[in-house]
């Protein structure tokens, strides 16, 4: 165990370097506290090899509270916020309390890059998650594997990372855009008109569409990827209303796209729709006014909306800590269940170490999520979930029109099998997309 | 879909993008054409605009007319404020005002996401579509561009035709001679300020049902506007809407033909070259041809 050793040397360091700084502020606390810093770190190492006990634990968190993406990530740094009380009060992590440092990189993947570095080589923390945009994941994922850093990625996206330190806890294209595509030909036609956010998100899931479409007996007849700038769509929907398509399907991403609803309205545009995006994730149901979102139809693991006693629950609570959230969308939910994922694991291992923590995660843990219980997948370390597809009305409410169980990530259990082929000191860290 | 449908289309979208490049691009045309300060605060004073319009139409439940009109009085009451305490001191400095002006711009928008959040709720947008000869377009945006080409009318009104206009087009043709002759320019460059932030307060108001209501909302605009005065030249009316038809003309045919980000493409390409071949704008070339 080696490992273990370096990386409790480098928690004894970081330990002493945290009260220095605050020593400056102070020079007469200075002597204690440097003497003391040199004691908790021993212990905290000491604690750690031998388990339990100690400082605190450290949970670090990136999320867009402002900027384009603030939307989606609101609602998540509240979700983090509360899982974390929570385990604080009923008495802490392996008697440990946890500390949170949340961090805003305000949609721009130049400060999620400095944060994450930060996070990971200042702040020491023992698990890092977040991340909004697959832009923002790609952007720090390779920092996060330079340092061998525990992380948990929340949010739904194109699917195919396959990355020793990364867990998935949304849901990808196989869960999601699969059964969507496979409901909406069935109701309303083959011809679809793919609008998607112009990033390896949008580009990304729209092959999957087309893939899928193609498979099921479909048509794409036109796709188009807009970018995130855009909020004029005025040719977008004369083109879509000349080719005159059964459905749309929207992957349009962030505060400027959003008009596109409204604009379709207003010009009389009036199709059904699809998106892994809207409603359960960045929530124009609450923030449009009715009816633009009419006609919707999505498929999430998670919406505010569930209707069980499990979700009802964590709605509560989440209302009563928090009263003036707007929704609790998908990112704020997987954001607890990455938590709760983290703090099971923790709980077998008996440490926060992070290698001991990934073995015991790729020993697949079941928790109870306000979605319903999931499993992880060890060989993906993807999320198995129960898929909901919803449809919204034309006053924005939501009524569930489908349900699939236990979906897992089949595609990518093909092509990715990191408990077997990859370990944490000789990692697989790729990508896999589908035209591969 | 035939010839005829497609040209029909295609004039829907140049007019509906028409009077966004007016609106976006009037209240700097009288800024920076008349006094020669480049605003670069400006897609924040459309920003504070479109706050005030939103903020009146939910909190004082004030029809969209009155709340616009709120907009505009609240962007140009801003502009008076900075005017007075931090461009005055800038006149003939142009890089210095440019520099001030920027930080103007960063500090509204960090402090309307103090103030306000990440997004304050929007406004539905009025009106519905419009059917003409088979073209759907949004009827909101067709009266956009009426209240635009209007505008127009009033900013040539106010320069031609009052007191006030006389007196601030003799202090942009030589202030020297102006004060001479007892103009107070002192005023006149403040009324103009006002006058320029105003219009973009109200242009600020009528995008408040077409956008999301965030504290960057004015730097979606902000390109589209410089381009547009740069383009157009130094005559205000003339050049804002010679230079806002033709840019909206080729923008819209590239989107149409080719999809959206093509249309940007080829409108910030037009641009450069219009900029490249009359560097002093389109106005200036025209009158220098006359």
């Amino acid at each position: 165990m080696t490992g273990d050793n370096q990386r409790c040397a480098e928690g004894s360091t970081s330990n002493s370097r945290s009260d220095t700084s605050s020593s400056r502020r102070s020079v007469l606390k200075g002597a204690t506290a440097g003497g003391l810093a040199l004691t908790t770190g021993l212990a905290g190492c000491i604690n750690q090899l031998g388990g339990g006990g100690g400082g605190s634990i450290k949970v670090g968190s990136l999320v867009d509270q402002s900027g384009a993406l603030a939307v989606y990530g609101n609602p998540m740094a509240k979700a983090t916020q509360l899982a974390v009380d929570q385990i604080n009060a009923n008495g802490g992590l392996l008697d440990r309390d946890v500390e949170l440092v949340q961090k805003d990189p305000q949609s721009s993947n130049d400060k999620y890059q400095s944060m994450a570095r930060q996070l990971i080589l200042e702040e020491n923390v023992d698990v890092l998650l977040g991340g909004i945009s697959s832009a923002s994941r790609e952007a720090i994922r390779p920092i996060i594997d330079e340092n061998k850093q525990l992380y948990f990625y929340p949010a739904l996206y194109e699917g195919g990372v396959c990355d020793e330190y990364t867990y998935l806890t949304g849901p990808v294209p196989t869960q999601q855009v699969r059964p969507l595509v496979e409901y909406m030909l069935g109701e309303y036609g083959n011809n679809v008109y793919v609008m998607a956010a112009d990033y390896n998100f949008g580009q990304i899931s729209t092959l999957w569409t087309q893939r899928y479409v193609e498979e099921m007996g479909g048509t794409v007849v036109n796709k188009e990827f807009i970018p995130l700038s855009v909020s004029d769509f005025s040719s977008s929907i004369n083109r879509i209303e000349n080719q005159d398509p059964d459905w749309i399907m929207s992957f349009l991403v962030g505060a400027n796209h959003v008009q596109f609803f409204k604009q379709a309205n207003s010009q009389g545009l009036q199709k059904p729709m699809g998106s892994t995006v809207q409603a359960g994730a960045s929530y124009e149901h609450k923030t449009l006014s009715p009816p633009a979102l009419q006609d919707m139809h999505v498929s999430f693991n998670y919406l505010e909306e569930l209707d069980s006693e499990r979700n009802q629950e964590f709605v509560s609570n989440f209302r009563d800590k928090f009263p003036d959230t707007e929704y609790i969308n998908q990112h704020a939910q997987s954001q607890y269940l990455s938590i709760q994922f983290w703090q099971a694991a923790v709980k077998q291992a008996g440490t926060a170490d992070q290698q001991e923590v990934n073995s015991q995660l790729e020993n697949g843990p079941e928790v109870n999520a306000p979605e319903g219980d999931v499993t992880l997948d060890p060989e993906t370390h993807h999320t198995n979930h129960d898929m909901h597809i919803f449809r919204v009305g034309e006053d924005h409410s939501l009524s569930e029109v489908k349900t699939i169980k236990g979906i897992q990530p089949t595609w990518l259990q093909e092509r990715c099998s990191l408990k077997s082929e990859s370990t944490w000191d000789d990692p697989t860290t790729k990508q896999v997309t589908p035209g591969e | 879909m035939t010839i005829g449908a497609t040209v029909l289309d295609w004039l829907s979208i140049v007019f509906a993008n028409l009077g966004v490049l007016i609106l976006a691009a009037l209240g700097l045309a009288i800024i920076f054409g008349m006094m020669g300060i480049i605003n670069l605060a400006h897609g924040e004073f459309i920003m504070v605009g479109a706050y005030a319009t939103a903020i009146s139409y939910h909190e004082l439940s004030a029809p969209l007319p009155a709340a616009i009109l709120i907009g505009g009085v609240a962007s140009g009451v801003l502009g008076l404020a900075l005017e007075r305490l931090i461009i005055r001191h800038l006149y003939e400095r142009l890089i210095d005002s440019m520099v001030a002006t920027w930080g103007i711009s960063l500090i509204l928008i960090q402090a309307a996401l103090l103030v306000f959040g990440a997004r304050y709720p929007g406004m539905p947008t009025p009106f519905g579509p419009l059917q003409i000869a088979g073209v759907s377009t949004s009827m909101y945006s067709v009266v956009m561009t009426m209240t635009a080409l209007a505008l127009l009318g009033v900013v040539y009104l106010v320069f031609q035709y009052t007191d006030y206009g006389l007196k601030a087009r003799a202090t942009m043709q030589n202030d020297d001679m102006a004060r001479s002759l007892g103009v107070d320019t002192d005023h006149i460059y403040m009324g103009t300020f006002f006058f320029g932030s105003f219009i973009t307060g109200i242009a600020g108001g009528l995008f408040a049902p077409t956008v999301s209501i965030v504290p960057t909302l004015g730097t979606g605009f902000i390109i589209e506007a410089f381009v547009t005065v740069i383009v157009g030249g130094t005559n205000v009316i003339v050049g804002t809407f010679v230079s806002a038809l033709s840019l909206s003309a080729i923008r819209s045919l590239g989107a149409q033909l080719f999809g959206t980000l093509v249309g940007r493409v080829v409108l910030l390409v037009t641009a450069i070259v219009i900029i490249r071949l009359l560097p002093q704008g389109i106005t200036t070339y025209l009158e220098e041809r006359s």
